[in-house]
């Protein structure tokens, strides 16, 4: 049996299972599509730890910050609303399972410690997406029975939460006969309160133009370096080309301070290219944006 | 981020051993790639139950297994040869044991016999690895292997002989 052994080893290396183009590209499209990995958000628990940090920042931000540093002193009274902690928290889990669909929407509420309009307007906004995501999945789970398979997950994360700016991130990602992914970013101004938009960032109505331009610059330039990347720009077989970006756009600041423009899956791009990102460089926006958001890093 | 790469980068470089259980299983390419593409999506889900980055392979490919074996429930459709394909397989004489390759003579096993098969002669697995993957123990696996090669030697005398 050792020599019909070698022989079928030998038989199976020189004729292996080659992977058919399908489903290779069928893997990659999964893989585009995976939810990004959830940045943990520091869900606050009553617990003697935290009571201690908590007393610690406290301390150090209003009493000795203030009596060692007159520069800090005088920042902290520019500061409207510093020391007004943004805190995420779950406060609902919808989770249903059964054989062909799964539902797990993690709901986050943004707790302040003052009345915060900008804060409950997110929570206002969040709670109704939720709910209709879940009410339209039992909708369709009523309707499809055992026959159909879908799945929805929501999750969230802290992308941002300084004394300057905190941003939510949103994630929801729908598989039926296939999957989407789409997000949400929600941005607060700490130094006024504020809910900021795209537009908000900007002096001029101009930077519609100026982001779609880099934009469109930065697209063809990856499909000039990479053959299989496409973008919808200046093509006659699509319904419409990406152009420039509307106030309500979502963005969000990266680690380095530069704006990051993102955009859903299906939005600008065949669905294998997944949820495209365009990291804005500073000189580009540097003459349009307010001066108050120059330099967020 | 990194998470998410390291993940995509492992599930690439086993793709083909994904199909290749997932095909042998369901035994069409459709449907195999149903399997391997809802299996890469419950991998992501339940990353945190691997415990080993070494073991990445055999933890993907029971989730593989696992999915490939709902799928088939979930159908209803029992994969095995009906008998007329085995009784043409069987009367094929020595131009089919010349004609079929090894794939042939896989494609015409039964399971589990098909599946220990792929595991063990295409994707260079043990049989204790291939245990983990179906389910069975140990002492299953080697003899579903011996029981296999039985078969199999019957149908590729020829073309073994002629080696």
């Amino acid at each position: 049996m050792n020599k019909f052994d070698r022989y079928l080893r030998k038989r199976a290396r020189e004729n292996p299972i080659e992977l058919p183009q399908s489903v290779r590209e069928r893997v990659d499209r999964t893989l585009a599509e995976l939810p990004e990995p959830v940045v943990p958000v520091r869900h606050i628990r009553p617990g003697r730890r935290i009571a201690i940090a908590a007393a610690c920042v406290v301390f150090v931000t209003l009493f000795l910050l203030p009596n060692v540093s007159a520069a800090y002193a005088e920042a902290l009274e520019r500061i409207p609303v510093l020391g007004d902690l943004v805190r995420v928290v779950t406060i609902r889990n919808y989770f249903y399972q059964d054989s062909n669909h799964e539902m797990n929407i993690q709901v986050p509420e943004l707790n302040t410690d003052t009345d915060q309009p900008a804060a409950q307007q997110i929570n206002s906004e969040v709670d109704e997406l939720t709910n209709t995501l879940v009410n339209r999945f039992y909708q369709e789970l009523e309707l499809s029975g055992t026959n159909g398979y879908g799945s929805i997950y929501v999750d969230y994360a802290c992308i941002t939460n300084t004394e300057r700016w905190f941003t939510l991130k949103l994630s929801v990602c729908e598989t039926a006969a296939s999957s989407n992914s789409y997000f949400k970013y929600y941005h607060i101004d700490k130094t006024t309160g504020e809910l900021i938009t795209l537009g908000d960032l900007f002096q001029s109505e101009r930077f519609s133009e100026v982001l779609g331009e880099e934009i469109r610059r930065q697209m063809q330039q990856q499909m000039e370096r990479d053959k299989e990347a496409v973008y919808y720009i200046n093509r006659s077989d699509v319904d419409s080309n990406f152009t420039s970006v509307e106030g309500t756009h979502n963005f969000y600041w990266n680690r380095d301070g530069e704006l990051v423009v993102p955009f859903d899956k299906y939005e600008v791009a065949p669905g294998y290219m997944g949820c495209p990102e365009f990291v804005i460089d500073r000189s580009v926006i540097k003459d349009i944006l307010k001066p108050e958001f120059s330099n967020l890093s | 981020m990194r998470e998410k790469e390291a993940f995509c980068e492992k599930v690439q470089q086993h793709e083909r051993a994904m199909y290749a259980l997932a095909y042998a299983m369901v035994r069409n390419e459709q449907d195999a790639g149903d399997v391997v593409s809802e299996s890469v999506l419950r991998a992501f889900r339940n990353l945190s139950t691997l415990r080993n980055d070494r073991s990445f392979k055999p933890w993907i490919l029971r989730i593989v297994h696992n999915t490939a074996v709902e799928l088939i429930r979930k159908n209803a459709r029992l994969v095995e040869l009906d008998d007329e394909e085995e009784i043409e397989a069987d009367s094929g004489g020595s131009d089919l044991a010349t004609r079929l390759a090894l794939r042939d003579a896989v494609e015409r096993l039964k399971q589990p016999y098909r599946t220990v098969v792929i595991l063990y002669y295409y994707e260079g697995l043990p049989a204790s690895k291939i245990a983990q993957i179906t389910g069975d123990s140990v002492g299953a696996v080697r003899q579903q292997l011996s029981r296999a090669r039985k078969q199999m030697r019957e149908r590729l005398k020829e073309d073994f002989l002629n080696e």
